[in-house]
């Protein structure tokens, strides 16, 4: 898909691109919701958030030129991170969704247990440490489109992945450490 | 999902994060819903208005047509504001903060004009202007000043060298309408008291009118004056000389009485059988010195 030519069409506002775009990036923008909060409402609302967000920014005259993915994963982030700033006290790190009928239940509770303990060891990053670590090394993005999505230079988005990268070491150790019986999480 | 970058990434981390990849589906009810709620956005999206904040339109894209429109204002009100002053500028008198861009914008027309016959007409105006300007001054009890009488003589002297560009038939209409136009003059100077500068604007006028009778009686000898006049060098410029008025050479404006000379020029001292055969007629108009001052044609010039 050209981004491009879809954009200059968002940009005249033709519904059939606005549609397209919404077709195009709501499912993993979903999953990105789910993946730092695990909450399927509050992953639903930051998709419609995100888009309308996007609405506005193009019926304004503004909104992205380029990297259009890139352009939403940021409106989300910034939606999730002010959706946990502000409600902080309403919002559960654990997956909100039932149990599923797994083949091996103890397996998925384990699962389930360590999503919450990177959750936790997530939200005390940085906002911007926070994204490169998931767009980096759980969705799997070029440094490029990750500079694209903080709107810094690759070489700034290397020094944040590092500095993460280390932070959530210490982090997600010293949460083992608090586990009984654990092995301290060390290199 | 590439799985690239986790090869980079400490395994124990990446044990942890790996939990994040799954992510169990989306409910199709909740995410059609999602959708219809925006396709209803979408449909209904119009533009915003736009030029709606100053900010945005001094600083936002429409920046380079603001600037332009800003500009073209200025140019108009730049030229609404000359034209005014031009404007205003024209009933000032000498002496007076805009004279000198009322005689300047004079001269402009006159060097924008083309056909030399119009040019004599314009120059005829300017000329009017200057009596009419030393009759209201004579009339408030003031002198007229001596560069407004010059610049006077300097109009008449560009008249007649227009005029004596013309061809025969259309120089001896011309002229007629100069002369016409030089004994109005005259009839208005009668209007004011006697006083020495009516006299002298009076004499001038009547050489000129002198001369404008001569060539139309005979206009081969009116070109021969004017081509001898601007041999010998006469202190007047041809074209404009700025809002400053006439800068003539020294001694210009000494000598304010016109008398067309050497040989048989139609001067006030002028007598029939004279010149070359031709015997205009020496027409006084209401002032009864026509006389200039003995000796005045061995000046050479005004």
């Amino acid at each position: 898909m050209d981004d491009s030519s879809l954009l200059a069409r968002a940009q005249r506002l033709e519904t059939q691109a606005l549609i397209q775009i919404y077709d195009l990036y709501s499912d993993e923008l979903y999953r990105y919701a789910m993946r730092l909060g695990g909450d399927p409402d509050l992953a639903e609302e930051c998709v419609a958030e995100t888009f309308v967000r996007l609405l506005d920014a193009l019926r304004r005259g503004r909104g992205p030129r380029e990297a259009l993915r890139a352009y939403l994963y940021r409106i989300a982030h910034n939606w999730l991170t002010d959706q946990f700033r502000t409600r902080r006290g309403d919002i559960s790190l654990e997956d909100a969704v039932p149990l599923p009928a797994a083949d091996d239940p103890v397996a998925e509770a384990e699962m389930r247990i360590r999503r919450q303990m990177v959750r936790a060891a997530l939200f005390q990053l940085t906002p911007d440490q926070r994204q490169v670590i998931l767009l980096r090394y759980v969705e799997g993005w070029e440094l490029e489109e990750i500079a694209h999505a903080l709107q810094k230079p690759v070489g700034a988005i290397k020094a944040l992945q590092h500095r993460a990268v280390a932070r959530l070491r210490r982090l997600l150790s010293s949460t083992e450490n608090q586990e009984a019986g654990k092995t301290p999480f060390t290199r | 999902m590439t799985a690239k970058p986790h090869e980079e990434l400490d395994p124990r981390i990446d044990h942890y994060l790996s939990a994040l990849r799954s992510v169990p589906p989306r409910d199709p009810r909740q995410a059609a819903r999602t959708r219809a709620r925006f396709i209803a956005q979408a449909v209904s999206l119009k533009p915003a208005p736009r030029h709606k904040e100053w900010m945005f339109i001094l600083f936002g894209k429409e920046r380079k047509m603001v600037q332009i429109l800003i500009s073209l204002l200025l140019v108009l009100a730049s030229v609404a504001g000359f034209t005014g002053t031009l404007y205003a500028a024209q009933d000032d008198l000498p002496g007076q903060v805009l004279y000198p861009l009322k005689t300047w914008s004079e001269d402009v027309q006159v060097t924008l004009m083309v056909e030399p016959a119009r040019q004599v007409e314009r120059l005829m105006d300017m000329a009017q202007r200057r009596v009419e300007e030393t009759v209201t001054l004579t009339q408030a009890g003031q002198i007229p000043p001596e560069t407004m009488l010059q610049r006077m003589e300097r109009h008449l002297y560009q008249a007649m060298e227009r005029a004596a560009a013309l061809g025969d038939e259309q120089m001896v209409q011309t002229l007629n309408r100069v002369e016409a136009r030089l004994r109005a003059m005259q009839q208005r100077l009668a209007s004011i008291p006697q006083a020495p500068v009516r006299e002298r604007v009076w004499t001038q006028l009547e050489a000129w009118r002198r001369l404008a009778e001569a060539g139309e009686a005979d206009p081969a000898w009116f070109r021969q004056q004017i081509r001898e006049r601007v041999r010998q060098n006469v202190p007047v410029s041809p074209g404009p000389s700025g809002p400053h008025g006439p800068k003539g050479t020294p001694g210009y404006g000494q000598s304010p009485v016109v008398t067309p000379s050497p040989g048989p020029m139609p001067s006030a001292t002028w007598t029939p059988g004279s010149g070359p055969g031709h015997h205009p007629t020496a027409t006084p108009g209401p002032m009864p010195t026509a006389t200039p001052v003995p000796g005045e044609e061995d000046r050479g010039n005004p």
